[in-house]
């Protein structure tokens, strides 16, 4: 019982990763919070939705293959989102950032409530992935292993991208110091935008798989955001490595929440937040 | 150096230490400035100046060393508690209120020694008009009173900050780069009025400087810095005849 | 711009009376005024939809003091805007208090918890002080929707005290509008007082302030629990119109209304609250009558604020009295 919940805790976490991976880098770089994150993550779960009966439905390659498009399309929006609206305020305020990203989930709600309605949809999952494995004598639902496997892959395909890319490099030194990014003499509006455009691809497959293990709604963007703020913030705001811990604590506590104190989850996961806050900003030495 | 014998040095700082990391910022300075006394500090880049004057109005927590000022220990004391013991600083890149006014500026300065910052009573501030008005005089900012001061040249704001670290009645002036960024005429300016500020008030004055003219000019003694320690510490002839200085100083990257 | 010792120093500059300080109460009796004979004129569902825009210009204005003035972002300013509704109805159902101690236990206890928070929260800057302030609300919510036995959970508290005081919508109003008045006028006073000198320097440059002798936290702390009790005072007065209380109240979407109509009012002027309220919630109360997605309308609107008049509605107030030549 306890590791099937552990288990249901690791996937939740590898879902959290792929959304907080994305935002963290955005901020890493660009110092946005984007409020928008959970809003392109629920728009990838619908195209999915609305992609897939076109793309082969039923097969594996055919399921993996709608969920890269719908994350292509993702990042495609992202950019869109990006390079017209967020690219003027980089040097605005912080609130008036914030409020920029939140005015876009206002948007992208209402017309994802236009286009696909108030009630639940999901996708049925290809046949392959809907059994499930006997590992150690417990039942493991195959996509369980999948999104593992899943996470794994994109934790090794960013961490490859960030170690030996050209583009990577910058990534890294405009993550620790913006300025250098100016000396290098790279273009960083580029810079911004490709990270913009990965981390909303990330939010867009992230969506896709979630559309086939859960039923979506136009609810989805706020229940995942704060979730995924939370990841981000215990991490380490633009630490990509601490938002892979951080998810996997914050998924595994939430689902052994569930299991001895399920009205206190979140509870739990907010102390553990602000517990993270206070205890860094005791560290500090000087503002 | 005339400095009371019998008085406390404004400022005694010994054994100080700071590393970032790796980095050695500050390593075990010594300084002893007395009362009254104008003291230059330069350096090349990185040689800690800022760093020091960081430490000195408590923004930055030292590893090791002490620091008195006017006989007062500080110890691990944050920024505005430097501040009430009559420490006032001024940073290289001007540090303003941006979106007041040059007169509302000057005001926050005023009412935050006034000793009723949480007042609730305009009718304080009102009264602090006068006094306010005839600091802008002296800072000769009077006429740009009611200019926003993100509108001000970079050179005026130098000046306005100068005024509202006056105001508030420090006895030990830390000024980073007083002068940094300004043309030539009114770098001259603005030291005159530093000079004249602290003669007149009998203030004693810290300040790192690069422009060489500007430090001859005013400094009574000068203490040379590099790789976070003090190299060299003497009246300006003396240092201005130091080899070693001008070897790694005035010789080398004279201007950053 | 010139720049010379001409423009610099100007011995003939006289001393002048700086009026920003001084309420001009020629505007305030006049707004007060037409407030007034809006309310006594109007049918009921407008009545209603002013009733509400008197309330959220409070609860916006309080937010305000923090957003535009004292440099800290609230992410969970619903709380104490709900816990002023919670106050109330916890104190009549819990601890018998009368209807109007109970009134005045609203504010209070959410001035209590913006003093508790607000110690948590000033010890972070920016976006991490956000954060913090939006798991205290997030924690606060958890709490008020499953402490069944007292809050009611998911059903609220009603029936604890008569809705609109069981006046008419247009008495009610005007109860509103003095309580409203005086609270904005208190936080004018707030403001434009040495107090609100100290609050503004902190939060425009807190090094600044802090080389002048201003301790950060402790002035930020007093701004929080200010704008707390206030929101407070406005969960109060929305808990009474409505005669109930719910988790909503001090939910992420209260919040999210708050910041909005900051934003949309204008960062950085007193008033605000006062223009985004109006704006946003004729908005809400009427648009949404009419028009299903009215969401993407406030998104849109947002959108174009942000980005082409940062200064909102009050700058555009400012500029066309400037063109009139009074000043506002």
């Amino acid at each position: 019982m306890l590791f099937v919940q552990v288990m249901q805790g690791v996937m939740e976490g590898i879902f959290l990763f792929l959304i907080a991976s994305g935002l963290t880098l955005i901020f890493g770089v660009s110092r946005i919070v984007n409020f928008a994150h959970g809003s392109f993550y629920m728009v990838g779960a619908f195209l999915t939705y609305q992609i897939y009966p076109f793309i082969a439905e039923g097969t594996t390659l055919g399921f993996f293959a709608t969920i890269a498009i719908c994350g292509l399309l993702v990042a495609a929006l992202g950019l869109l989102f990006e390079v017209f609206l967020l690219r003027r305020v980089y040097h605005a305020e912080e609130l008036m950032q914030l409020v920029l990203t939140l005015a876009a989930v206002l948007i992208i709600r209402d017309v994802t409530k236009f286009i696909w309605g108030l009630d639940d949809v999901s996708v049925s999952l290809p046949d392959a992935l809907a059994g499930a494995a006997v590992i150690g004598g417990t039942y493991l639902p195959t996509y369980q292993l999948v999104m593992v496997g899943v996470g794994v892959a994109v934790l090794a395909a960013v961490w490859s991208f960030l170690k030996f890319t050209h583009a990577g490099i910058i990534l890294r030194a405009a993550t620790d110091d913006r300025g250098m990014v100016a000396l290098l003499g790279t273009n960083q509006a580029h810079v911004f935008s490709w990270v913009f455009a990965i981390g909303c691809f990330l939010a867009g497959i992230a969506g896709g798989f979630a559309a086939a293990f859960e039923s979506i709604n136009y609810l989805l963007d706020t229940r995942v955001i704060v979730l995924a703020f939370i990841v981000v913030v215990i991490g380490g705001l633009g630490n990509f490595y601490g938002a892979l811990y951080a998810s996997l604590a914050v998924g595994i506590l939430k689902a052994l929440g569930l299991l001895f104190a399920p009205r206190l989850s979140m509870v739990i996961i907010f102390l553990l937040m602000a517990v993270v806050l206070l205890i860094r900003s005791l560290r500090r030495t000087t503002e | 150096m005339n400095g009371d014998a019998r008085s406390q040095p404004a400022l005694k700082v010994r054994g100080l230490h700071k590393e970032f990391g790796r980095f050695v910022a500050l390593d075990s300075v010594d300084l002893t400035v007395d009362e009254g006394e104008i003291r230059a500090i330069i350096g090349p880049n990185g040689a800690g100046k800022t760093t020091l004057i960081n430490v000195l109005s408590g923004q930055i927590v030292a590893d090791r060393g002490s620091v008195e000022v006017a006989g007062r220990r500080l110890s691990r004391q944050h920024p505005h508690q430097v501040a009430k013991l009559g420490v006032g600083r001024t940073y290289q890149i001007s540090s303003t209120l941006r979106r007041m006014t040059v007169f509302d500026n000057m005001l926050c300065a005023h009412n935050a020694v006034s000793g009723h910052w949480f007042s609730l009573r305009a009718g304080r501030l009102r009264a602090m008009e006068d006094a306010v008005l005839a600091d802008l005089k002296t800072i000769e900012l009077d006429g740009l009173a009611d200019r926003v001061v993100d509108d001000i040249s970079h050179g005026d704001r130098k000046r306005l900050e100068f005024g509202m670290v006056l105001a508030t009645r420090p006895k030990l002036l830390l000024l980073d780069e007083p002068t940094a960024g300004m043309g030539l005429r009114e770098r001259h300016e603005l030291i005159d009025l530093v000079l004249a500020v602290t003669r007149e008030r009998g203030l004693t004055l810290v300040f790192v400087e690069h422009d060489i003219d500007v430090v001859f000019k005013a400094a009574q003694s000068i203490t040379v810095m590099a790789l976070g320690g003090v190299f060299a510490e003497g009246k300006p002839d003396e240092i201005a005849a130091n080899s070693a200085v001008q070897d790694i100083y005035l010789g080398g990257n004279a201007r950053c | 711009m010139a720049r010379g010792e001409g423009t610099r120093s100007n011995p003939e500059t006289a001393p002048r009376r700086r009026d920003a300080y001084s309420i001009d109460w020629r505007v305030v009796a006049a707004v007060v005024l037409l407030q007034a004979i809006l309310l006594a004129v109007s049918p009921p569902l407008l009545v209603f939809a002013l009733i509400e825009v008197m309330i959220f210009a409070l609860y916006a204005s309080a937010l305000n003091l923090l957003l535009s003035f004292s440099g800290m972002v609230s992410f969970g300013h619903a709380v104490y805007f709900g816990l002023g509704a919670y106050g109330l109805a916890l104190s009549i159902t819990h601890f018998d208090f009368p209807i109007a101690l109970g009134i005045v236990a609203g504010p209070l206890v959410a001035a209590f918890f913006g003093l508790v928070y607000g110690i948590l929260c000033v010890q972070l800057t920016a976006i991490y002080a956000a954060m913090l302030t939006l798991a205290c609300a997030e924690v606060t919510y958890a709490v008020v929707f499953q402490w069944f036995d007292v809050t009611g959970g998911d059903s609220g508290i009603s029936g604890h005290v008569p809705t609109m005081l069981g006046l008419a919508p247009y008495q009610f109003g005007l109860v509103v509008l003095c309580v409203v008045t005086v609270a904005i006028l208190m936080l004018w006073r707030v403001v434009y007082s040495p107090l609100g000198l100290t609050i503004r320097a902190v939060g425009q440059n807190p090094a600044r302030a802090a080389a002048l002798g201003h301790g950060r936290k402790s002035v930020q702390l007093i701004a929080f629990v200010i704008s707390a009790f206030f929101s407070g005072v406005a969960g109060t007065l929305f808990g009474i119109f409505h005669g109930n209380v719910f988790p909503d109240y001090v939910g992420v979407l209260f919040t999210v209304d708050g910041l909005l109509m900051v934003v949309l009012g204008g960062l950085y002027s007193f008033g605000a609250g006062i223009y985004g309220a109006i704006v946003y919630k004729l908005l809400d109360n009427l648009a949404a009558h009419y028009f299903q997605y009215w969401q993407l309308v406030v998104g849109v609107i947002i959108v174009v604020v942000v980005l082409v008049s940062p200064s909102g509605i009050a700058g555009l107030v400012r500029r066309v009295a400037n063109r009139f030549g009074g000043r506002l």
